[in-house]
């Protein structure tokens, strides 16, 4: 299937997606190869038969890692125009995105007109997305459990106003959650193998890591690991050193946020 | 100038970074046409918090390029950087997927 096949489809109403023979198996075909995709170019072509399959013009995924207060990491596949990407980092509008405001503190599907609009840059958040052809659109937050900041969110756009306030969206719903989740673990994972390559972390590392994020000491964590104190402070000055923080326990919180343990 | 890391062959990756490294692109041929990743680190708009910005797109006509290029407000600050990424561009399309 192509973009244009994907237009094709898109072209009809959501009562008519839903009622195709085969709509939820043809979804579903493709949501069950996320978790095999290879790289990111096949993640996105799957994200992109997924938005033909689920009658939608445009599919985002947005995942998000704040850590601290000093950095956090934006992370955007869109089957959707790039150009409405770029001008929403130029406003930074990720700080106050209701879309993404809303997948913070929810977990439940929703459209976007449910979403209430509170400030002059939410309104201008949401204009954008409008002007490059989300019209209506279904928000699908993806959360992490563990208080974790990490958080994924899927969203469908389609050119026509109203397209997702129908009440055969609940079939949408069903599906898109399950497509959002697996997209979400799918960049964890990514990510993980990402960080682990970049830094040549090792199993001990990660090891390192975990105690801290336990609260062990370095004399609990050198009894476990059977090496000297000297050696566990040590190991932690090169991680901290690696994650670009001054405590361990900074290093130990980005790599929970990002999977590693 | 950019730093181009990799030759553009078929369905290799092609790396262009800004020499400041504040921007990186990666592109792929793929099926479908030109895979992009548009990397940026920025300090940013919420009290000096660094942002790491990261996009993932598929291009499969120059024109879809051109305009995503034209809407990007770092060509006029890395114009040398965005030529190397229009060349390595249209080496990708020209190249089998």
């Amino acid at each position: 299937m192509n973009s244009c096949e994907a237009t094709v489809e898109s072209s009809q109403n959501l009562p008519n997606v839903v009622a195709r023979e085969g709509f939820a198996r043809q979804a579903l075909g493709v949501i069950e190869r996320v978790a095999q995709a290879q790289d990111e170019p096949a993640v996105l072509d799957l994200l992109y038969q997924a938005k033909a399959a689920l009658g939608a013009d445009h599919a985002v995924f947005a995942s998000f890692v704040r850590c601290d207060e000093s950095w956090e990491n934006v992370r955007f596949l869109l089957a959707a125009p790039p150009e409405w990407c770029l001008e929403y980092q130029r406003q930074g509008w990720y700080g106050s995105d209701p879309w993404l405001l809303y997948a913070l503190t929810h977990s439940e599907p929703v459209c976007e007109t449910e979403i209430e609009l509170r400030t002059p840059s939410q309104r201008a958040a949401r204009a954008l997305a409008a002007r490059h052809g989300m019209e209506s659109a279904l928000i699908v937050p993806a959360p992490s459990s563990g208080g974790l900041s990490r958080l994924g969110v899927l969203m469908l756009g389609s050119s026509r106003v109203g397209f997702f306030d129908s009440p055969s969206v609940s079939a949408i719903k069903i599906l898109a959650r399950s497509l959002a989740m697996d997209l979400h673990e799918w960049w964890v994972r990514r990510i993980r193998a990402e960080i682990i390559a970049e830094n040549r972390l090792t199993p001990d590392d990660l090891m390192l890591l975990a105690y801290e994020k336990c609260g062990r000491t370095s004399g609990q964590i050198a009894d476990a690991m059977g090496i000297t104190p000297a050696s566990v402070d040590s190991r932690f000055q090169r991680l901290n050193a690696k994650f670009n923080t001054a405590r361990r326990a900074g290093a130990a919180k980005i790599a929970s946020e990002y999977g590693l343990i | 100038m950019p730093r181009k890391s990799t030759s553009p062959k078929a369905a290799r990756p092609i790396q262009v970074e800004s020499t400041d490294r504040t921007l990186m692109f990666v592109m792929r041929r793929t099926a479908r046409g030109v895979h992009v990743v548009r990397r940026q680190s920025e300090q940013g708009h919420h009290d000096g918090l660094t942002v790491f910005f990261s996009v993932s797109a598929l291009f499969s006509t120059r024109e879809q390029f051109a305009k995503f290029c034209a809407a990007d407000t770092m060509q006029s600050r890395y114009p040398v950087t965005y030529q190397q990424l229009r060349t390595s561009f249209h080496e990708l399309m020209r190249s089998d997927g």
